[in-house]
């Protein structure tokens, strides 16, 4: 009860005309029954399978099997590495595009953001099978498969690095980059000491947002690789589809899990507390 | 603690609602049919059509893979009336007990129409029920399906390139150096299989000529027999451009690849997208991008055939016949061919409402439909070109003249379509690998599509690791390394003044 009557009041400081029959807890219920369902649930069943064999019996077997094959490890090295490509040119071309459109008076209405977002909206299947047609007549394709994959992902994640970027600088304090030039810095000096710290969460969860994904995208890989690049999420799929073994795709599924908490771990280093609203 | 075991009430009652409101078993009364095919092969017209003859909804939705199917049926075995996969899924599930056998007294239109020779296929691939209602009994494949479609596989290539030599055996295409990097296979294992284990097993295939023999060894899953189709596909990668499943038909329209291994109907396809006989979106005929053919190696190849069975959950028979019955009508099947470019298992019966052909005449039956008027050229040959008469009749009957006369060009074409019998004798249905060899194929099936580690990347990918490594922990400890810097600097200041220092302290 103490609850409901410390209720923020109201701006005009008038009484609560109406009273909604729920207090705060009880409104995270619909999504607390989602978390359940859809998130805490499939997770048991994924750690159950991985620790599993085919008749239910408790074992390792399935995670032996996966590091000791060398061609499964190499796939996930290849993975790693596709993605860390992928991110770091993603960073590269995002971060300019990202400051340019914090600081023009278009971008700051959403305008220029708009049209560097708008591709997302198309399917991606599409969109990667147009580049595909795009890259061989302009005859880049077919060079490097690897290449290609990676031309593929850039394009394909370069939105999720581009807009957590965009909205940290664009709430950054702008009277420190002032204060900065009063105390006689360079431009370059302001950049390298203030604005660029001071983004490092936006490009945190910009990683976040561009590693994991790529990894399991295999659409792309598929797609730009002609099927000669497998990744780790190829070979997940191909567990539970083709060769009908649950258990050892969902021990795939939980080495993959156990490689994105690293990844968390490297960045949160770089978050700050002010990482709020930079994640989409 | 009260709340949260409320919340975990909540939960079980969402969940419990899920599984059993969300997929309420439908009883024969509702009139509703539930069926489920792969993606773009059917015309959903006719369901309209059949909705109103009969007054049963349907009720249609897709899959991708026969596995993602197989995974349904068996999480909810009434979640479907009628599936449609493919014969080697159709065993697993019987032999699993999840399909039910059909009563052909209610198909008898069906039983009439189908294809005598195709059935006969069907009912030879016999096979131990292990579960279920007829368990420990023998079955073949044609008590519990009604046909579909059926096709094979194998090379479509550009004959602006190559010739049929080319491409009469599986392995031809892997020794010609002018298609390096312009070939393709399937990125599915059954079907790379079949072509790894005829290129593996090809003086075996070539000196044997019946079909038992000849599916035998297709169908061979051994230890060695896995380890040399392994060594025979990784052999092939450096001739690849890739590994596909549904994009080879661009490409070798695209003028990417010159040959690629094709199912029948994707063939079919490609071959008219890129001769020209297709129509555009606007309606138009397209101009000839390319010419392409189809051949069916020598050694021997795969036949497949997709049909309509029914889960064991479901119980809506009425329904169900109704509709097996309309979807075999010589009517039904001419515009499901003609949606999908594939061959129908039904060949017999003639039309209810004859069609009328661009040249006026009346076509009353499939043969006439679809192979004469496609792809019959007796009435204008020209003098200069070979013709070959091609006999269908073991297809389509014995009651009349079934023989179609093409050109060398477009033989390609109709046996994307009707294959000739010889071809047919050398195809073997692959049968449902059992899991101990489902779990060597897989582990052949990695390697082969698994990547060879050169050393320089292994040791990048170190080199990498470890700068992030220490990165992150320079970062995440700047502050003390700052200070302890600044504690060094401090003292060998003071040292060289002439203190001497006895102890340090870390004063709050």
């Amino acid at each position: 009860m103490t609850k409901e009557n410390n209720a923020l009041p109201l701006a005009n400081g008038g009484k609560i005309r109406f009273r909604i029959g729920f207090n705060r807890k009880q409104l995270c219920i619909p999504y607390g029954v989602f978390l359940a369902c859809f998130v805490i649930v499939p997770l048991f069943l994924i750690v159950f399978y991985a620790f599993t064999d085919e008749n239910g019996a408790i074992t390792i077997e399935n995670f032996i099997r996966f590091f000791t094959t060398p061609t499964t490890l190499t796939t996930v090295i290849i993975s790693i590495l596709i993605a860390l490509a992928t991110t770091v040119i993603c960073i590269l071309l995002a971060y300019p595009v990202a400051y340019i459109l914090a600081n023009s008076k278009l971008g700051k209405g959403g305008t220029l953001l708009m049209l560097f977002i708008a591709p997302m909206w198309i399917n991606f299947v599409l969109r990667a099978m147009a580049m595909k047609d795009l890259l061989t007549l302009i005859g880049v394709f077919g060079l490097n498969n690897y290449v290609n994959v990676i031309i593929g992902m850039v394009y394909d994640y370069m939105p999720f690095m581009i807009l957590p970027i965009y909205s940290v600088l664009i709430k950054m304090d702008k009277s420190l980059i002032e204060a900065s030039q009063d105390l006689g810095a360079s431009p370059l000096k302001t950049f390298v000491k203030v604005t660029f710290p001071l983004s490092m969460p936006g490009i945190a969860s910009g990683i976040t947002m561009v590693f994991m994904p790529v990894m399991t995208c295999y659409v792309i890989s598929d797609t730009f690789g002609n099927g000669l690049i497998t990744i780790i999420g190829k070979l997940i799929d191909e567990q539970f589809t083709t060769f009908q073994n649950w258990n050892m795709g969902s021990a795939m599924a939980m080495v993959l899990l156990i490689i994105m908490l690293v990844s968390m771990w490297v960045t949160g280093g770089f978050k700050s507390e002010d990482t709020r609203g930079t994640n989409l | 603690m009260k709340r949260f075991f409320s919340l975990f009430i909540v939960a079980i009652i969402f969940i419990s609602s899920l599984s059993f409101g969300g997929c309420s078993p439908t009883t024969s009364d509702t009139k509703v049919i539930r069926v489920c095919n792969c993606e773009d092969y059917i015309d959903e017209t006719l369901f309209d059509e059949f909705t109103q003859e009969t007054g049963i909804e349907v009720q249609y939705s897709t899959y991708g893979t026969n596995e993602n199917l197989y995974n349904e049926l068996v999480i909810n075995p009434n979640s479907y009336d009628l599936v449609v996969p493919s014969e080697y899924m159709i065993e697993k599930l019987a032999i699993e007990g999840r399909i039910q056998k059909l009563d052909f007294s209610r198909l008898l239109d069906y039983k009439a129409n189908v294809s005598d020779y195709i059935n006969t296929r069907l009912e030879n691939l016999k096979f131990t029920v292990e579960k279920g209602k007829y368990e420990g009994q023998q079955a073949s494949l044609s008590e519990y399906m009604v046909g579909y479609m059926w096709g094979t596989m194998g090379w479509v290539y550009s004959t602006d390139e190559l010739t049929v030599e080319d491409v009469n055996s599986w392995y031809s295409p892997f020794e010609n150096s002018s298609l390096a990097k312009r070939i393709t296979i399937k990125d599915a294992v059954r079907d790379s299989y079949i072509v790894g284990i005829a290129m593996a097993y090809e003086q075996e295939l070539k000196n044997v000529s019946d079909n038992a023999s000849i599916t035998a060894i297709l169908n061979n899953v051994e230890t060695e027999a896995i380890k040399k189709v392994g060594e025979k596909l990784q052999s092939l990668k450096p001739m690849l451009y890739g590994f596909e499943v549904d994009s080879g038909k661009n490409d070798i329209i695209n003028n990417r690849i010159d040959a690629y291994v094709a199912w029948s109907g994707d063939a079919a396809y490609a071959i008219d997208v890129a001769c020209g006989d297709a129509e555009d979106e606007d309606g138009n005929i397209v101009d000839t991008i390319r010419n392409l053919s189809y051949y069916i190696p020598d050694e021997g190849s795969n036949i497949w055939f997709d049909g309509f069975v029914m889960p064991s959950g479901s119980n809506n028979y009425d329904a169900v016949y109704e509709f097996l019955e309309f979807i075999s009508r010589p009517d039904s099947v001419y515009r499901n061919m003609n949606y999908t470019g594939y061959t129908s298992m039904v060949a017999k019966g003639d039309f209810n409402t004859p069609i009328e052909s661009e040249s006026g005449d009346t076509l009353s039956n499939l043969f006439d439909a679809i192979v004469l008027d496609w792809f019959d050229e007796s009435d204008d040959m020209d003098p200069e070109t070979d013709y070959e008469v091609i006999d269908l009749s073991y297809f389509f009957g014995n009651d009349r003249n079934y023989t179609v006369t093409v050109s060398a060009e477009s033989k390609g074409r109709l046996i994307a379509q009707y294959p000739t019998l010889e071809m047919l004798e050398r195809c073997a249905i692959m049968q449902n690998f059992n899991n101990e060899a489902l779990r060597q194929i897989n582990d052949m099936w990695e390697v082969v599509k698994g990547e060879t580690f050169p050393t320089w990347a292994l040791i990048l990918f170190a080199v990498l690791v470890f700068v992030i490594g220490a990165t992150v922990v320079v970062y995440r400890n700047k502050e003390k390394i700052k200070w302890h810097k600044n504690l060094v600097y401090k003292k060998t200041a003071l040292e060289k003044k002439g203190y001497r220092i006895i102890k340090i302290e870390e004063i709050e």
